[in-house]
């Protein structure tokens, strides 16, 4: 899974091998592949290593498994939720217009397949949304709120294994790679056999690479086959998608290589390296990602729900703009629809006044909610922007980010479904008031629609949307990713150009 | 003052001391002689109670070690091959420490470098971190402690290897001085010149057997060597 | 001779860099935390006082305007707030993510007076929050393992212990006071969180037991890590292999363990889907409201006393009776719910054993008054307090009465009941926290026995 290609590209190449050398210093194939197997015998005869990879392999199995299951679960009781709302909603009974848009329908937040991967944040966003007349209404439901504190230590997902714990058997792996071999004074006696310090560690990453391929290979490979078999039919994307996400990590782990082997290279002593390895590791799981979220809070600070709902019952009250009261617009309605028809009262309109004046407040309110969830919104995604600030100090929040964004449980596709289901509502009350406005009569509110009308009214068909669009949005974290890579490469390069053979010097 | 009766010890049933018999009396320098893996450093593990004895004993003045290793330990010092003391501390702190575990620790610094003094080392070194010192700083420190402490028997394990000769020579006179002083030295080396130069007896160990007892006196340089050659190749 | 060799231990450790940045780093975090829970604290404090008083102003409002023609009943509106649990400054625990204020009023349900109230930045979800209480969890058993990974192992490998045993010093004797030293540590820096905090005023009057409370469950969360270290150190030969092997115990209780745990809770402990749930609320409503006018007959023939002013009828007692049909309907799924998370609790309460870790958070949340516990208890209160509503409001609706101007004193008044700190949950926490460090050091002291001095 690892992409060791990369330094070979870079390492093969005739221009870093000097000229006229004809020692065996050469940077030849046949030494990097001597070393590189030495290094991968070396980490699968440590049992320290051994027990790790398969601890960690363990927990990716079951992450993945226990992932896929959950996930078929939930979009099975998606789907049969779906079906029951339809037959309620079809099945009301005779009512009126607008007291079917008042009892309103629910949507339901499709479950990504991928999301038996990554849950991303969809355990902290709700699952479903009351679609009813006059309000936009937030999504309820969270999972995290049916579960218990626990939640709050991380939830073993595949994402999360990849993402924090296996960063620590890259570490284990490749702490010593140079630092203790240098310590042991073996460092010493390969580099005055004439091997070259870029051979060394060529040999190095392959090796180390590989013995971390036997961990992730099948792990990428289940996680593809997961992918297929909880998606079931609708498979193909996924796939696609699926294949994104381990190149996605690989790259992650080439990252975490090339800072391995390049702190091993540098520093004074294998408990160095670990030790800053270790940190590093601590900040950029542990810190940064808290660091961050409260850098993001301060900067787009959410506002509490009283603030928020009274900021829209003022303006519903008041009025957008100079649209004026409630009582003033209305008044203003009247004479508008009084003066295009022609006529003096109400009554003499051949349409449902009641129908039409619905339909303007519901236009008005449909203002009120753009400008204030607009403004939400524009928060959350400031927010989401914010962390990716801090992928500069911590890789992994750009891969949580791509993560997150493949599987299609990010905040852009919430928002994404959120929107699609908000227009639903809007054209589902409009197609609901129209009625009212043409077909009540003089009966207005007393005027009752039948099964036929639920059966004719808009059904909410979401289409999520396409890979490009997707990662049209996560390029600033491809960008961050890529320059990750460019960085672990280029100091993984330096650090061994200044090996230091001898133990007690530092480089 | 050290006495060694039928002493063995086995690891993992692998013999590293069989049947050690040994006596050093106060005032005495006993040198162990004998290639690597012979014994030596688990007979000065033993008497220091580092190890325990898979039989027989060690008696540091009449105390069995494995009974009272503390009571024993009161009485000897010990200079590992290797001294290895406090980096970020200097010369001074780190025998300030060893000697208050001693139970010292109404030592004025003006004592503390007189030790440091008698053992040999420069008077502007007391005051430098030890991450500074060469191998024979570190030892004289070591020495430095035993001196202060009072030891009675001073146990040394390859004191000579990586000493430059000035050094080496330093040593050796500090170590005949306190044995005119009384104190019982049971040193561990691979070096017969100085064996023979400092030690009064000379044991030859091999394969965690002791072999021979020479008399250091009624052996000159060639003698105990081809006694030594001897020993080996059978 | 143990101070003596305390007083070396802190000598050392002023003179090392790691300490220095680890002690650096612990405080730092710990002064960061500390600042962002006061203002947490704060924010949630002001919050819960805004909202009771926008409830209040409410009622206020409608008094005013009543003292004419009475006041409409469903005009009548008010909130419950929660208030910050009492050391909310130190563990946000769940606080964050449950409902914090409940709509009273006759439009509401037992399941629908909590909405509206889902704003909460998703991404801070997720991250999780810098408080007092992932310092204590996570970052102090880094602090103490950094400090204490090679308690006998680099003194051996450097060959410093067996000079150092030859002055009259056990062993165990040496391990117990280095163990000392940093507890010694341990404490002070507890005893400094406490002081801040209480000098920043995040401390109530009354919260006094809680914050010893939540300082002991520290104190023996980090002696715990301690005797980690020292049960590694009596058995490991390498401060290498000490230091792995402490990374993967704190790896293990810190992160696996409790993410093992949650992912079991979820499977055994099954909370009823809630999507299920939407849909036989959404059934239930359909059919109570296309049955209203027989829902309404029955009522008034059940509540003759209602029907007196011989008015039976109306848009608004129609609603009303389909809406308490609906309630009775739920109420079964409602209980469900809400025995299915308490039982959810209790296994995780039996199970917290498994990692010092989720003992030391449960303990933490619960003392800052953070945990799921309260909430559920605020959520009951909420709800009795709905009902106290329903009970006062609902003769006037049948009957068609307004509410007098004198009437809206007479209306009931929520209070939460702040839940006392189970005595047994915490001693369950003492003990499971101190057994264990008990264990470690007898075992440590008896494997001491056998510890190499000489490599």
């Amino acid at each position: 899974m690892t992409t060791p290609s990369e330094p070979a590209s870079a390492q093969t190449s005739p221009s870093l091998t000097s000229p006229g050398q004809t020692s065996p210093a050469e940077t030849s194939p046949r030494a990097v592949a001597i070393i590189a197997r030495k290094e991968l015998v070396e980490s699968l005869r440590d049992g320290r290593f051994r027990a790790l990879a398969v601890s960690v392999l363990a927990l990716l199995i079951a992450g993945l498994v226990a992932g896929s299951l959950e996930t078929r679960q939930a979009r099975q009781a998606i789907d049969s939720a779906r079906a029951a709302d339809h037959d309620t909603w079809v099945g009301q009974g005779p009512r009126n217009p607008h007291s079917a848009a008042h009892f309103g329908h629910y949507a339901f937040k499709p479950r990504p397949v991928l999301s038996a991967l990554d849950r991303g944040v969809d355990a902290y966003l709700g699952r479903v949304v009351w679609l009813e007349a006059h309000w936009q209404d937030p999504f309820s439901l969270r999972p995290a709120e049916d579960r218990t504190a626990l939640q709050r230590f991380g939830d073993l997902s595949a994402a999360f294994t990849l993402q924090v714990l296996a960063p620590l058997l890259v570490i284990f792996l490749g702490f010593a790679a140079f630092a203790g071999e240098r310590e042991r004074g073996t460092l010493r006696q390969l580099v005055s056999l004439g091997l070259e310090a870029r051979t060394l560690a060529l040999g190095k990453a392959l090796g180390l690479g590989a013995a971390l391929a036997l961990v992730l290979v099948p792990a990428a490979i289940l996680g593809v086959a997961v992918a297929v078999v909880t998606g079931g039919g609708a498979a193909a994307s996924s796939w696609v998608d699926a294949a994104l996400l381990v190149v996605v990590y690989s790259v992650y782990f080439a990252i975490l290589l090339g800072l391995v082997l390049a702190v091993s290279a540098s520093a004074k002593s294998a408990r160095g390296a670990l030790v800053v390895l270790l940190g590093f590791w601590m900040l950029s799981t542990l810190i940064v990602p808290r660091l961050v979220a409260d850098a993001a809070e301060k900067r787009y600070p959410i506002p509490t729900p009283r603030a928020f709902y009274s900021a829209i019952a003022e303006d519903e009250a008041r009025g957008m703009g100079d649209l004026g009261s409630r009582a003033e617009r209305r008044q203003k309605l009247e004479q508008q629809v009084l003066a295009e028809h022609g006529v003096e009262t109400l009554e003499a309109l051949p349409v449902n006044f009641a129908g039409l004046s619905l339909q303007a407040s519901e236009e008005h309110s449909n203002l009120v909610y753009d400008k204030h969830y607009g403004e939400l919104w524009r928060l959350y995604l400031g927010q989401e922007r914010a962390h990716l600030w801090g992928a500069a100090l911590s890789p992994m929040l750009a891969v949580r980010a791509l993560s997150m964004a493949v599987a299609g449980t990010d905040v852009a596709r919430h928002r994404h479904f959120a929107r699609a289901a908000e227009s639903h509502r809007r054209e589902l009350v409009k197609f609901l008031n129209d009625d009212m406005t043409y077909n009540a009569g003089d009966a207005a509110f007393g005027y009752l629609a039948d099964e036929g009308l639920w059966r004719a009214s808009p059904t909410f068909e979401y289409q999520p949307p396409g890979l490009g669009q997707v990662l049209g949005r996560q390029l600033p974290a491809l960008a961050w990713l890529a320059l990750w890579l460019v960085i672990a490469l280029a100091v993984a390069v330096r650090a061994v150009g200044r090996l230091q053979p001898l133990p007690g010097v530092s480089s | 003052m050290l006495e060694a009766r039928s002493l063995s010890k086995e690891f993992d049933g692998h013999p590293a001391l069989t049947g050690l018999d040994l006596k050093v009396e106060s005032g005495e320098v006993f040198c162990l002689l004998g290639a690597n893996g012979a014994g030596k450093t688990t007979t000065i593990h033993l008497f220091l109670g580092f190890l325990t004895p898979t039989s027989g004993q060690a008696l540091v003045a009449g105390t069995e070690v494995a009974s009272d290793a503390l009571a024993a330990r009161r009485r000897l010092a010990y200079i590992p091959e290797q001294v290895q003391l406090y980096p970020s501390l200097t010369g001074l702190e780190n025998l300030g420490y060893l000697t208050a575990l001693g139970g010292r620790d109404d030592l004025s610094d003006a004592e503390l470098r007189g030790f440091l003094e008698r053992a040999g080392l420069q008077t502007e070194a007391a005051s430098r971190r030890m991450s500074t010192y060469s191998k024979g700083m570190r030892q004289k420190v070591a020495i430095a402690v035993a001196l202060a402490k009072g030891a009675e028997a001073l146990l040394l394990d390859e004191p000579t290897s990586g000493l430059d000769p000035k050094a080496t020579n330093e040593l050796s006179n500090l170590l005949r001085e306190l044995s005119q002083e009384g104190v019982a030295v049971l040193m561990a080396t691979h070096d017969l010149f100085r064996a023979k130069e400092i030690g009064h007896r000379l044991g030859i160990m091999k394969q965690g057997r002791l072999l021979d007892v020479l008399d250091a006196s009624a052996v000159d340089h060639g003698q105990l060597e081809q006694i030594y050659l001897d020993h080996m190749h059978d | 001779m143990i101070l003596t060799v305390m007083r070396h231990e802190w000598r050392l450790m002023r003179r090392s860099p790691v300490s220095w940045w680890a002690a650096g780093l612990l405080l730092a975090a710990t002064a960061y935390a500390l600042a962002g829970g006061l203002a947490w604290q704060q924010e949630r404090a002001d919050e819960a006082v805004a909202i009771a008083e926008t409830g209040a102003s409410m009622l206020a409002e409608q008094r005013a305007s009543a003292a004419e023609d009475g006041g409409a009943v469903s005009q009548a509106r008010t909130y419950a707030a929660l208030p910050p649990g009492p050391l909310a400054a130190f563990s946000v625990g769940l606080a964050d993510l449950l409902p914090k204020h409940a709509e009273i009023s006759i439009w509401r349900r037992p399941d629908t007076l909590f909405g509206r109230y889902q704003l909460e930045s998703p991404l801070s979800l997720l991250a999780g929050r810098f408080d007092l209480g992932f310092v204590v969890l996570y970052l102090l058993p880094l602090f103490i393992l950094a400090l204490s990974y090679d308690l006998l192992a680099a003194e051996r490998e450097g060959g410093r212990l067996s000079l150092v045993l030859t002055q009259p010093l056990s062993l165990p004797g040496l391990l117990a006071a280095k163990l000392l030293a940093r507890l010694v540590l341990l404490t002070a820096f507890l005893a400094v969180v406490a002081a801040a905090a209480a000098l920043a005023g995040a401390v109530p009057a009354l919260a006094w037991p809680r914050l010893i409370g939540w300082l002991a469950v520290a104190w023996l969360y980090g002696a715990l890590w301690l005797a980690v270290c020292a049960l590694v150190a009596a058995f490991a030969r390498r401060s290498e292999t000490c230091a792995a092997t402490l990374a993967a115990i704190w790896l293990i209780a810190v992160l696996v363990i409790p993410g093992l745990l949650e992912a079991a809770v979820g499977t055994l402990r099954p909370v009823p889907s809630r999507l299920e749930y939407v849909t036989a609320m959404r059934a239930a409503s359909s059919e109570a409201s296309q049955a209203s006018s027989e829902l309404l007959a029955q009522y008034y023939h059940e509540h003759p006393e209602l029907a007196a002013n011989g008015e039976q009828g109306g848009f608004l007692p129609a609603y009303y009776a389909s809406e308490r049909d609906v309630e009775r309907r739920l109420e079964p799924l409602l209980a469900d719910f809400e025995q299915r998370l308490v039982s959810q609790q209790a296994w995780v309460e039996r199970w917290r054993f498994a990692s010092p870790a989720v003992l030391a958070q449960e303990a933490l949340i619960e003392l800052a008054g953070s945990s799921q516990r309260r909430h559920r208890q605020f959520q009951h209160d909420a709800r009795a307090f709905l009902a106290d509503w329903h009970a006062e409001m609902s003769p006037r609706i049948f009957l068609g009465q307004q509410l007098a101007p004198a009437d809206y004193d007479g209306l009931p008044s929520f209070g939460f009941s702040e839940p006392a700190v189970s005595r047994q949950h915490f001693a369950g926490t003492v003990a499971g926290l101190t057994l264990p460090a008990l264990l470690a050091l007898v075992v440590a002291y008896r494997r001491l026995d056998r510890f190499e001095v000489a490599s």
